[in-house]
Order: structure tokens, then sequence, then C-alpha cells
């Protein structure tokens, strides 16, 4: 049940705190990160969070924070430097990159995550054996760059009434597991041999993984220092005074209209826009996407700040991958979509269009998602916007579909013995299909894929069956075909408020709005540019949380 | 394998809890996500329930058939999941409680109605979450003479990849379920005239 009045750390009811040092909009992982920094400096933060849930879309992401030359790497035989991360992001940012906010983020990130991980108890670990995007370009590293946590138990950590307020990620319910150990137990790819009695143990007694995990122990801290986290309060309006943010306004479930005074500053974490289709349509290329992030994160914190001048900048739209739907399932009032990041790389499958032609190299989901959403001025269409992936019967019996397990073929997954009757099915061109199978495996059966080199890069072929030999990611079909159409879904966003590498929010003259910062989605990916890679968004929202309130409070940070 | 077993005494005759199970319309809504059920023959049928699981929902659809037929007290059945790898078995036990046998009333109606009408109550999904309030709203037993006894067992085990974590959400589940149901059926037949109970 939804509350009927916000809920704090001091009761049931909001105790309406006039004035704060800091008022953060937003609870996950920038939010908590910069709640965090406040409490060890002695400053009374409230975090203001619309939702009846704490984690926002660090809550319903993977769990894997990026963070390149991290203090774990060197203890595990992993060499890394500052300037290899520098120089590799430089290289593949296309330009758009932002110098000193990248520099920032590199050079602090390794610091603040030990700070994390040292004084705030949040447990990070490696996870080893896992690629960056872009392992095989300048800087590039194999393994060693990612961090996650293990599981998050729950009923131990948290009082019963904050552990229901937790939020979870329909994509990882009833998956207990940390990344450490997946990979231990070789991978996406070998679910089906996986210790599930032992994960069954862990659901039972509330384990939470993955991004929920590390809000989880990020929320512990945050409860353990006493910081004021009010749900159910929707900040609505920033105050402004002679140029200067001092509050913000709230409104909370029962309707009820206050003001909060901020006396160092206002930090807005409030996430992208990805659930906001209203937003995808006026600031992105192609808008049709799926949000299936955190529902609650709707651009409000980047429509606040536009209203009192901040700058805009558009970068590469939003955090898109791949997905498809199970008929019946839902999650937060929706039809849940399911990524599909690494299916559509294991051996015995390929991606095509509803012409039955393939459009990319479906071992790496960015390439895939850059096509689906490309716009042909030719045609004037999206040719591969209506996708499908194919496999076949080997494939089915060997590799999950999500939760669906090896061998299992529930009644609304198509099937066929040929690819001209799935092609029927799917309302795909048939005889193109034929064609287009009859064509990969002609050099499949090599391990080869002349035609979009599957299975080319070193992340794309770690995302296939290292079983498989020559190519982990390349294997003829045969045998009984198996469809399911893609579709094209959100995850975060790229493109938001410009800000600086102090987390200041700049206006659209290119000056810092004084006592306004932003951190995590809300703020444009200036890090990056058109670079990306998983768990990066994750890093920076925790680097920039951290920073920012730094920054508010003591000027320390100099980057 | 999860199972749950429910039992309880519904302070009104027994043909009056017949006269209201016998027929599914009148307590199918009473299900938590029932979305439909079809009645293939009369040992069959097929239902569609929206169930919880963890943190989303979902259409779960399966196969009921009956495989025993002892009137007026007992029915046992399987149940087979057609879009889940699961399946399972049960009972249910319509009768007098052992203290107020000299009272019984004699169960009528059509016994291929009231086997696949009292089975059904069973089945899987989540119900209302107002078994507190339910079980406060029910009428004293002890105060009254006619009595009924009514029990249910279920087991259900589900199988694949996911199994183990599927059984370990459905134990608590079922057992909630079974709880909340019997509260919701002891409110409705206890009210006095059930079968103008107006569905949800």
């Amino acid at each position: 049940m939804r509350s009927a009045s916000p809920l704090s750390l001091t009761g049931g009811s909001m105790v309406h705190s006039p004035e704060a040092d800091v008022v953060i909009i937003g609870s996950g992982g920038a939010g908590l990160a910069a709640a965090l920094t406040a409490a060890e400096q002695g400053a009374h933060a409230v975090v203001l969070e619309g939702s009846r849930q704490v984690g926002g879309t660090f809550a319903y992401s993977a769990g894997l924070v990026w963070v390149a030359n991290n203090h774990l790497m060197a203890g595990s035989g992993f060499s890394d430097s500052s300037e290899e991360a520098l120089s590799h992001i430089r290289a593949l940012s296309g330009g758009r990159h932002d110098e000193g906010v990248l520099q920032t983020f590199i050079e602090n990130a390794p610091r603040i995550i030990r700070w994390l991980a040292d004084v705030m108890h949040v447990p990070f670990e490696l996870v080893v054996g896992y690629p960056d995007y872009y392992a095989d370009r300048l800087g590039g590293k194999v393994s060693g760059r990612y961090l996650a946590t293990p599981v998050f138990p729950a009923s131990e950590l948290l009082p019963p009434e904050w552990a229901s307020r937790l939020a979870v990620s329909p994509h990882f319910a009833g998956l207990p597991a940390s990344w450490a150990e997946i990979h231990e137990w070789g991978g996406l790819a070998a679910m089906a041999s996986w210790d599930w009695e032992a994960l069954a143990g862990r659901f039972s007694s509330d384990c939470r993984a993955f991004g929920s995990a590390i809000i989880g122990f990020m929320l512990a801290e945050c409860l353990r220092r006493q910081v004021d986290i009010r749900l159910n309060c929707r900040a609505t309006e920033l105050l402004i005074e002679g140029g200067t943010v001092t509050g913000v306004k709230i409104l909370d479930d029962s309707g009820t209209k206050s003001e909060l005074r901020a006396k160092r500053g206002v930090l807005l974490a409030t996430g992208g826009y990805d659930s906001n289709d209203a937003l995808k349509k006026r600031w992105d290329t192609y808008s049709s996407t799926i949000g299936i992030g955190s529902p609650g994160v709707d651009g409000s914190g980047i429509t606040m700040a536009l209203e009192v001048g901040a700058g805009f900048e558009v970068l590469d739209g939003q955090i898109t991958t791949p997905c498809y739907h199970i008929p019946g399932e839902e999650a937060d009032d929706r039809p849940l979509f399911r990524s599909a990041v690494r299916e559509p790389a294991f051996p015995g499958g390929i991606v095509v269009n509803a012409a039955g032609k393939r459009f990319a190299d479906e071992s790496f989901f960015r390439p895939l998602c850059q096509e689906m959403a490309r716009f042909d001025v030719i045609s004037q269409s999206y040719p591969n916007e209506n996708a499908f992936f194919i496999f076949d019967e080997e494939w089915k019996q060997s590799y999950s579909l999500g939760p669906i397990g090896p061998g299992e073929s529930p009644p609304w997954l198509v099937t066929a013995d040929s690819p001209g009757e799935l092609a029927a099915q799917l309302r795909i061109d048939g005889a193109s299909l034929e064609a287009t199978v009859r064509a990969y495996n002609t050099s499949a059966d090599r391990g080869l894929d002349p035609e979009f080199h599957r299975g080319s890069t070193l992340y794309g072929r770690h995302n296939g069956d290292q079983r498989v030999q020559p190519n982990p990611c390349v294997r003829a079909l045969k045998g009984r075909f198996y469809g399911v159409q893609l579709r094209l879904a959100s995850s975060g966003t790229n493109s938001g408020l410009a800000s600086n590498n102090c987390g200041q929010v700049l206006h659209v003259r290119g000056y810092p709005i004084p006592g306004l910062y932003a951190a995590g989605n809300v703020a444009a990916n200036r890090a990056e540019g058109f670079w990306i890679n998983s768990g990066s968004s994750n890093a920076k929202s925790l680097t920039f949380g951290h920073l920012a309130v730094k920054h508010m409070l003591d000027g320390a940070h100099k980057k | 394998m999860p199972s749950v077993t429910c039992s309880r005494i519904l302070a009104v005759e027994q043909s009056t809890v017949w006269e209201f199970i016998k027929d599914i319309g009148n307590w199918a809504p009473f299900l938590m996500g029932y979305q439909s059920h079809e009645v293939i023959d009369e040992n069959r049928s097929t239902w569609t329930v929206r169930g919880e699981i963890g943190a989303f929902t979902r259409n779960v659809r399966f196969d009921v058939d009956i495989k025993e037929w002892v009137v007026p007290s007992r029915v046992s059945f399987r149940l087979q999941g057609v879009t889940e790898p699961f399946e399972g078995s049960g009972s249910v036990i319509l009768g007098v409680p052992e203290s107020d046998r000299e009272h019984a009333a004699q169960a009528t109606g059509s016994g291929r109605r009231w086997r696949l009408g009292a089975l059904l109550l069973m089945l899987t999904g989540r119900w209302r979450r107002r078994a507190r309030t339910l079980r406060q709203q029910a009428p004293n037993t002890a105060e009254t003479a006619a009595q009924t006894s009514l029990s249910f067992n279920l087991n259900l085990a589900a199988s694949g990849m996911t199994g183990p974590v599927i059984n370990a959400m459905l134990e608590p589940m079922m057992l909630q379920a079974a709880d909340e149901l019997a509260d919701r059926l002891i409110e409705v037949i206890s009210a006095g005239d059930p079968l103008a109970h107006h569905h949800d």
C-alpha cells in the first residue's frame, strides 16, 4: 500500500524541517553517496524521494561499477592507471567529452569507491573476467575494472520497515547472486548449472542482489548515520533568490505543499528521463523506446533545472538495450520488458528485421541497438525497429532466455520446423529469412561471420559461449527454430543537464548556477561523450554525488 | 515441495456451504489474480491466474484434472502448469465436524458441479490481502449450532531451471492464499444469504 503521508527515519510522519544544509532530490546511487558524504561531515542533509522506495535507477541496474585503477586491482594482479583510462575514453568519446569532467571522474572515482568500502561499509569486490566494452582498443582492459558487491542480506542489515522500502528490480527478481559468483559459476551461458537450491535459500532469507544490493548497503549506512530520508515526497520546483538556488518546493502524497531551504546547496539526483515518453519525443532522435528502469525516473529534475535557466546537452539520447516481452508479465503497473543483452550473442542465434535480414553484430548490443534505432533517409523509415531474435534447437536446449530455462518452451514462444515457417508466424519475409539463415550457415560452420563479424571483439566473444570454438558467438543454425520479437528498451539517458567537474549545473549561458548541483543520469554524460561502458553510469553517480556535496560544504574538491 | 493444509469450521449447514461453492462463479472472483477459467469436461478445466512472482506479476495458466471423487466427502485432483513448468496435487474435504456429526445435513445437488467447485477453491494465485480484517469480521462459530468442516490440502512443485527459487516463493504465498480464501468464504457464507453476494 502506498503510504498516505511521507515517511522519514524519524517516524511515520515527516518532520517538516524548514531548512537543511544540503537538500538531495533522489535516493539512487548519487543521492545516497551525497547523503553519506554530508553525514560524515556532520551536515544536515535531507533526501527527498518521490516514490515509496529507495534506490532509483541505480537499484534497477545490474549493479556493476566501472572504476579504472580501482583499489582492488593491484591486489589481484591487474595493472591499470588513470592515464590508460583517460586515453581510452579520449580516443572513443567521439570528441564529445569534457576534459575537466573526464579527468575529475577518472582520478577521483577510485578514491571515492575506496571511501565507500572502507568508511561506509559497502563491500565492493572485483568482478574478475569481465572485459571493457572496448577492451581491445587503446587503454582498454580485459579484466579488473568492474566492481560489485556480494548479495545484501536485507533482513539482517535493515530494520523490517525499511527492508520493504528498498527497491528491487523486476529484471533480477528471484536471482540473489553476485556478479563474482556468476562468473565463478561459468557466466550467464551456464545458468542451468548454477546452484539454484542455494539461490532459493537466499531468496527465502530476503537477500538482494545487483543494484539493489549496493543501494541496500548504502541505505543501511545512511540509517546508521541518522540521515533524514523522506519517501513519498516530491520536489516540484526550485526556489531561487537573486540567481542562487536556495531550496525546493515539495508536494507530499497527502497533497501537502511545503518549502525546504538549503543553506549550502541543492543536489539534483533524480535520474534521467527514460520513463517519460513525452520528454524522449522532445529530445531524442529515436523516441519509441520502452522504459525499463525505475518508473519514477521521469525527468522531473531536468525540468526543474531548465526552469531556472540550466543548459541541456544532447549526448546520444538514451542508454538502450534490446528487450522482449513475455505475454502477461507486468511490473510497476506496466508491461515488463526484459533486457536481452547476452542472449543474441550466444551461438546458434541471429537477429533479423521484418525483411528477414540481419543488420548488425549481435554479439555486442550497442551496434545492435544503434541499428534498431536508425532512421533511414532513403526509405524514410526505421528499417530495423521491428526486430526478431531467431535461435535454433541447440540454443534452446543450451541457454536461458531470461527466466525461461534451457529446454523449456512456453506456449507463447513461437517455434517451427524451418525458418520459412517461423517467418510466417512472426510476419517476417519468409524467403528472405531462409536465404539469410542459409548464407549465415555457409561460413558459420567455420566460426566465421563475414557479414557482421560476430565475435570479432573481445567483449563480443566474452558474451558468447566459451565452450563453443573457434568462435564462441558463431555456430550454424539447424533443427527446430524459435523466434521472439525484440524492442528497444531504455534503462537510462546520456543527454541531460550541462554540469561541470564539481557537479555544478551550468546555466544555458555557460556559468555555474549558484547552489544547484547535478549527479547521475540527470546530468549529461560529459565525462564520456559517446563512449559508454557497463557500470560507468553507476560509477559516475557515486563519484559526482560525493564531489558535489564536498564542493557545497567545504570546497575541498580541487579538480 | 511446497504444501499447505487449511481447515475451517463454518457456522452454517453443510447444504448452505454446498449451495454456495457448487457454482464456481460465486467465489472465483475471490481469488486474487483470478483471470478466467474454462470447464473442459466433468473432470478437466483450465485456469488462468495472475500470480505475483517477486517484483513482477505473471499470468499463470494451468490444467486441473480430478483424479478421485468420493461423494460428498472428498475430491482429489492434480494440477499441471501450461505456461510454467510445475505440477501439483491436492484434496478437498467437506463434511460435518466430529462433535456435531449428529446434526449433519446431507449434501445435495449435482455431484459433478460440487467436485469441480470444491477443488477450484484451492487453486494457486494470491488472494486479496484482507485476511486479518476478514478474521475480525467473521462470526463466532462457537455460538452457532450448525457446523460444516472444510479442509483442503495442496502440494505444488515447480520444476525447470528456476524451480527451487519459484518453490521458495510459493510456500508463503500458498499459506496466505489458502488462509485468506477460507476467511473470505466464512465471511460471505456466514453473512446469511451468500447467494445474494454480488461479485466484485
